[in-house]
């Protein structure tokens, strides 16, 4: 699938979203360019994780659009909804490993399922993909007998088998012990710097500043302000960008 | 009366035949209360219409019905509406359907504890919602209530002893049978009690390898 030039990977249009009565997301507008990497911040609380969920559909929308690729995310569009997540990996906050499998065969299952690969057909790219991760020698351990930034890692490979053309983060990072934390970011950045299009929700602002193109501040359920980090960590213009930033930089 | 071991001798090829009875029906009703369980816990997880209502129900009239008018129903009723079977046929079904109720809520209990992050990480990995619970939930739910599905196949080996009730010549109608002759009690049911226990170890066993094996990807 081609995407028409000029136009963005990933499109989000007055983006709505209720659970019940509580509402959760007021009118999302955003577009993400192939190659970019978005970083969302904001209090918790402020709808980031349920944002990026709707972009591969595991939430429906109330109201908006979301595009990517050309193909219509929404988890109540089933015609789109099998392309749809072949092009969007996903990695979330606890590194959900199926824990009777190995390794190589948590990368292998969807991959074998979507083109009825053999497995042997399947595991030298697996192999491969393990080895950006510095995760080769783990290929046949079991997610129990790693850490848990390794077993994140993994999540993370798991999800580029599909081949997908947007990467979502959900707070890769955030249920980690703070000595693994460093390799999960490092993984992250080797795979901004292939190229992969990036929408990650984190805390690490660390890796904001370094890594993203872009910045969003998503407060209340809508986007306060966004642009690149130098300029949203060192003079943001809105005064709840101002108080969030100053509560968590020191 | 002394505890006569050469009335047992000799009563050993009687016996043997009974167990073997009680052996083929009790694997016979295992795997299908089994089947029951795995469809049946489906289902109620996944609230498939009409389906998941009837399992609720089936699962509520056997745990609170004795089970030997459940026999009955099967072996006298069924007969009366011009569904007549065999005295096996009737015991394997019973079995089955007493022991499947139970299975039900052991395999449903397994898939509760699982995560749902994993279903969401399946989803995300594109799997439907079918390959999802064959691939991934199934062998985590089984493996969870591996106890409780042995605790009750080993029940339902021990209630195959009521399908004496219809005649059939399983182990214990076998000794009932000939204490009826031979007025042997002790010797036969002390006999009978040891085959028993013999059976439900071996089942045990059977169980712990099964285990052992699921087990392996959760050691480290």
């Amino acid at each position: 699938m081609k995407v028409e030039r000029g136009r963005p990977l990933v499109e989000v249009r007055g983006l709505h979203k209720s659970f019940g009565a509580v509402k959760v997301l007021n009118g999302i507008d955003i577009d993400v360019k192939e190659g970019e990497v978005v970083v969302v911040v904001g209090p918790s609380g402020s709808g980031k994780s349920t944002f990026i969920r709707c972009i591969n559909g595991l939430e429906s929308l109330t109201a908006g659009e979301i595009v990517v690729g050309g193909l219509v995310a929404d988890a109540g569009n089933r015609r789109t909804l099998d392309a749809l997540r072949t092009e969007v990996g996903m990695v979330f906050q606890d590194y959900t490993l199926f824990p009777h499998l190995t390794v190589l065969d948590n990368i292998l299952l969807a991959p074998r399922l979507r083109g009825r690969l053999k497995r042997d057909e399947a595991v030298p790219r697996a192999m491969e993909l393990l080895d950006i991760v510095h995760l080769q020698h783990k290929a046949h351990a079991y997610p129990s007998e790693l850490s848990g930034g390794q077993q994140q890692r993994v999540a993370i490979v798991r999800a580029l088998a599909m081949s997908p053309r947007v990467m979502l983060f959900d707070e890769p990072t955030s249920a980690l012990d703070p000595e693994t934390v460093a390799d999960v970011l490092v993984a992250m950045r080797d795979l901004a710097k292939r190229g992969m299009t990036m929408v990650v929700v984190t805390h690490e602002m660390g890796f904001a500043r370094e890594v993203a193109d872009r910045v969003v501040f998503m407060d209340g359920g809508i986007i306060i302000e966004e642009g690149p980090p130098e300029q949203l960590f060192g003079n943001p213009r809105h005064e709840r960008t101002k108080a969030f930033f100053s509560k968590i930089i020191h | 009366m002394e505890f006569d071991v050469a009335y047992l001798a000799q009563q050993w090829p009687a016996l043997l035949s009974g167990l073997w009875m009680t052996c083929k029906v009790t694997v016979l009703a295992v795997f299908f209360s089994l089947v029951i369980g795995l469809l049946g816990a489906a289902f109620r997880l996944f609230r498939v219409p009409v389906l998941a209502q009837l399992t609720l129900g089936y699962v509520e009239f056997i745990r609170n019905t004795p089970i030997l008018v459940q026999l009955f129903f099967i072996f006298y009723g069924l007969p009366a509406v011009g569904f007549g079977i065999s005295p096996f046929w009737s015991g394997v079904l019973c079995l089955s359907l007493w022991a499947g109720a139970y299975q039900v809520e052991n395999v449903r209990g397994g898939l509760l504890t699982i995560e749902k992050g994993l279903r969401e990480a399946s989803f995300a990995l594109n799997l439907n919602l079918n390959q999802y619970f064959r691939l991934v939930a199934l062998p985590l739910a089984v493996r969870t209530s591996l106890p409780s599905m042995l605790n009750t196949s080993i029940s339902l080996l021990k209630n195959s002893s009521y399908l004496q009730a219809i005649g059939l010549a399983e182990l214990t109608f076998v000794a009932i049978d000939r204490i009826a002759t031979d007025f042997r009690a002790v010797e036969m049911f002390a006999a009978i009690g040891v085959l028993y226990l013999g059976l439900v170890v071996l089942l045990s066993m059977a169980a712990s390898v099964v285990e052992h094996r699921l087990k392996k990807p959760f050691r480290s």
